[in-house]
């Protein structure tokens, strides 16, 4: 009896032991994917501001783009973080229409090229975008590790219990996936 | 890009030809320590077999002689052999070297490129390197090395040298008696470069010892992802990248996700798997600020030659390709696209 209880004690440590485990990696996983989630919101607003000097630099060159330039600056302003992450990403993709606009007009201006501090902005910007990419895929690679996990057996029998619900993906905006129309682009329509 | 045996082998093929007389004037030179050897060894038979009648005392000094002659015979071997192998690596090697590096050249560059390098043949690469790139987790007791180079190819420095690093075991059997074994963990090449972007953190990517996909490798794939295990406790956390083929060859630890990710992009990815379909040895790589570390496991023993063994264009050759092998690495892995904040 004394070992039959004593079986029974084990096994329910044993069984206590792996939800803890199990439990502390939903845990561990759910905040890598906050933390991810967390540094492209910092590395869109830093990519952002690196696109904005590089305009300041192409309106120096070129004053009737200054307007613009000063719409975009309008536009960042009303950025805040009580916003979604939907709300953000459109005021983003705003300002950077905007900003790709500006610097369209700076091909025009074949000295800018050699401007050091345009040039320096562009390997930051370089620098920026794969950081970018990076942190997209962080999340993508924690999230896609969260929902195996929770979809997996056992762990589906009480990750619902605790709150762990399943995360979407990044995915890519649709006019994003489309072909580049590059002779459009050139000609500028 | 790196210049072709072509453009090249003038450098080396006008020296062969003093190699060869150095190596003839050895080995005349050996023949006439092996005549007089010879020559006491048959005496002292000869005295031996007729039962000398002088006795034994002339034997027992003829003997002392050969012992003498041998001793002063290997030494001066030794010394020969060194001296050959000098001639060669500071009159073939460097030169070569010198010369695919002076002729190395990039589309559009600048006054920041630069090409120049730097040959030590009896050093090797500092200890920083062989602790500080976290690519050998293992007790090390001796370290061996040779072949030092270092430069500089267009926007990347560089440095690279031979490694042989090894454990010595010490065991005591029951009767107290020590056993010593020399293990060698590694032997080849570590090579490091400045790499093409600023990181943080630790990124170790090891070769897998058995490919998945192919033949035994099948059998012991999932084991395989058990027992992997991490190089040093800084780069703890195991990562799969998105690449099925690039985990398959290898397995990733890091000490920050995001900072490996951003070092291996699909393009440098590619580059990885790429190097690793060319190269027959073991490749392992770890990225340490902001610095590449890759160690290339082998058993060749490189920029090296015998004197029992004329260096003919053939051997020129095997040079060149191994001296394009390591300088090739920075164009392998697009080393000198400096397109990042990185200077």
């Amino acid at each position: 009896m004394v070992s039959g209880m004593l079986i029974g004690i084990i096994i329910v440590v044993v069984i206590a032991l792996y939800l803890i485990i199990g439990y502390n990696r939903l845990v561990g996983l759910r905040n890598r994917i906050n933390e991810a989630f967390a540094n492209i919101d910092v590395y869109l607003l830093n990519r952002f501001d690196a696109l904005t000097k590089q305009a300041e630099v192409v309106v120096s060159y070129a004053e009737h783009e200054r307007e613009t330039l000063m719409q975009v600056t309008r536009l960042r302003a009303s950025v805040s973080d009580h916003q979604t992450q939907a709300e953000k990403t459109e005021i983003y993709s705003s300002m950077e229409a905007q900003l790709s606009r500006i610097h369209m007009v700076g091909e025009s201006y074949p000295d800018l090229k050699a401007n050091q501090n345009y040039l320096q902005l562009q390997r930051t910007i370089t620098d920026i975008e794969d950081k970018l990419s990076a942190s997209r895929r962080t999340y993508n690679a924690n999230v896609t590790s969260y929902n195996t996990l929770i979809a997996s057996i056992p762990t589906n029998l009480y990750a619902g219990l605790f709150g762990f619900t399943p995360r979407t993906l990044l995915e890519i905006e649709e006019n994003k996936k489309a072909d580049v129309d590059m002779k459009s682009l050139l000609r500028g329509s | 890009m790196l210049p072709t045996y072509q453009e090249v082998k003038s450098t080396a093929l006008a020296y062969l030809d003093e190699l060869e007389t150095l190596r003839q004037t050895i080995k005349e030179a050996r023949k006439k320590y092996y005549y007089i050897i010879a020559m006491l060894a048959l005496t002292i038979v000869l005295l031996i077999a007729i039962n000398s009648p002088t006795g034994t005392i002339p034997i027992l000094v003829l003997i002392a002689i050969l012992f003498i002659v041998i001793f002063v015979f290997s030494m001066k071997r030794s010394k020969q052999n060194e001296a050959y192998r000098a001639a060669f690596k500071n009159n073939v090697v460097y030169p070569f070297s010198q010369k695919i590096v002076e002729l190395y050249e990039l589309p559009h560059e600048t006054e920041r490129h630069q090409n120049y390098c730097r040959y030590k043949p009896d050093y090797r690469i500092s200890d920083r390197w062989i602790y500080g790139s976290y690519l050998f987790d293992f007790p090390i007791d001796r370290i061996d090395g040779e072949d030092y180079f270092s430069g500089r190819l267009g926007l990347t420095d560089f440095e690279f040298s031979e490694l042989e690093l090894v454990e010595i075991r010490r065991t005591r059997d029951m009767k107290g008696n020590t056993t010593t074994h020399h293990h060698v963990h590694f032997n080849g090449v570590l090579f490091v470069a400045d790499f093409k972007k600023h990181f943080e953190g630790i990124t170790v990517v090891q070769a897998r010892a058995l490919d998945p996909t192919k033949g035994v490798g099948k059998l012991f794939a999932p084991l395989g992802k058990l027992f992997s295990s991490t190089t040093t406790r800084k780069a703890s956390q195991r990562i799969m990248m998105e690449s099925e083929a690039f985990n398959n060859a290898f397995h990733v630890w890091t000490s920050n996700e995001l900072q490996a990710r951003y070092i291996l992009s699909s393009n440098f990815m590619e580059h990885m798997l790429s190097f690793k379909e060319k190269y027959a040895g073991k490749v392992n790589m770890s990225f340490v600020d902001s610095n590449m570390c890759i160690a290339l496991t082998t058993t060749k023993n490189y920029f090296d030659v015998s004197i029992h063994r004329k260096v003919t264009p053939a051997i020129l050759e095997e040079v060149y390709d191994d001296l394009s092998l390591f300088f090739g690495l920075i164009e392998q892995f697009d080393l000198n696209t400096r397109i990042w904040s990185k200077d």
